[in-house]
């Protein structure tokens, strides 16, 4: 967040972040080069399903000062909320990105592209993963103490998102 | 059918209706670069980041007194 939004909570956490979103791409190839090997303890079930104590590895070994390794941690936990040990890191670079980017429509705009990371349609999102990102979003607002979204809003947004495309409403006043 | 003695259900109906203006477009995926300027833009995203939705940051940290009673709820 930039200094326009110095009211909130995340603008202020963000001034003390020193990891850039050329760090987060770096962690992300290091996730990927350990899921290629087949004895590898990272990657559990699915390729970004990583334990916590293996992602705090990989962020010490990438040179990550211990403030941002201790915030990474806490949005780690934040999303693991079945309390497994591990969870989607994409999950958890998509809530980091909210300290880490300039402004909004950079935020949208890496939030969007890392949880598109990996799958097959490169930048195609369907709208079950658009709410995700958004609820995440919200979520680490929430987190750090600004105000947020209720549910309903945030749906409201993706279902006008998806209203917005195409000549759905000529359909439905025919 | 209510008038019969029938089950009904409004919650359907209504999805049925508000569904009609998203037909062919409710579960597809969308190449979201085209609508990044949509999202950043919108009237919801405009509130949340407004000044007036979120208020000071002043009002949202906790002093001294906050801290202490928390502390004791917390007791």
């Amino acid at each position: 967040m930039g200094k326009a939004y110095s009211y909130f909570n995340v603008w202020a956490v963000s001034t003390i972040v020193y990891a850039s979103l050329d760090d987060i791409d770096e962690v992300f190839k290091a996730i990927e080069r350990q899921s290629q090997k087949k004895d590898s303890q990272v990657v559990v079930s699915l390729r970004y399903m990583v334990r916590r104590e293996c992602f705090i590895d990989i962020l010490r070994q990438r040179g990550f000062h211990p403030s941002d390794v201790d915030i990474l941690t806490n949005l780690f936990i934040l999303i693991d909320t079945r309390n497994f040990n591990e969870c989607d890191i994409r999950e958890v670079m998509v809530s980091f990105l909210l300290l880490v980017t300039k402004s909004v429509t950079q935020c949208f705009e890496m939030a969007l592209l890392t949880i598109s990371r990996g799958e097959d349609n490169d930048q195609y999102l369907d709208k079950k993963q658009i709410l995700r990102v958004f609820t995440l979003l919200n979520d680490t607002c929430y987190f750090f103490g600004d105000k947020y979204l209720h549910l309903d809003q945030v749906k409201d947004l993706v279902d006008s998102l998806y209203t917005s495309i195409g000549t759905a409403l000529v359909l439905c006043w025919c | 059918m209510c008038y019969a003695g029938a089950e009904y259900c409004l919650l359907p109906i209504y999805c049925m209706f508000t569904s009609t203006p998203t037909i062919g477009k409710i579960d597809g995926v969308i190449y979201y670069p085209h609508y990044l300027e949509f999202l950043s833009t919108h009237p919801i995203i405009e509130l949340f980041t407004s000044a007036q939705f979120q208020g000071a940051i002043q009002d949202k940290l906790l002093d001294d007194k906050a801290l202490e009673r928390l502390v004791y709820f917390q007791k």
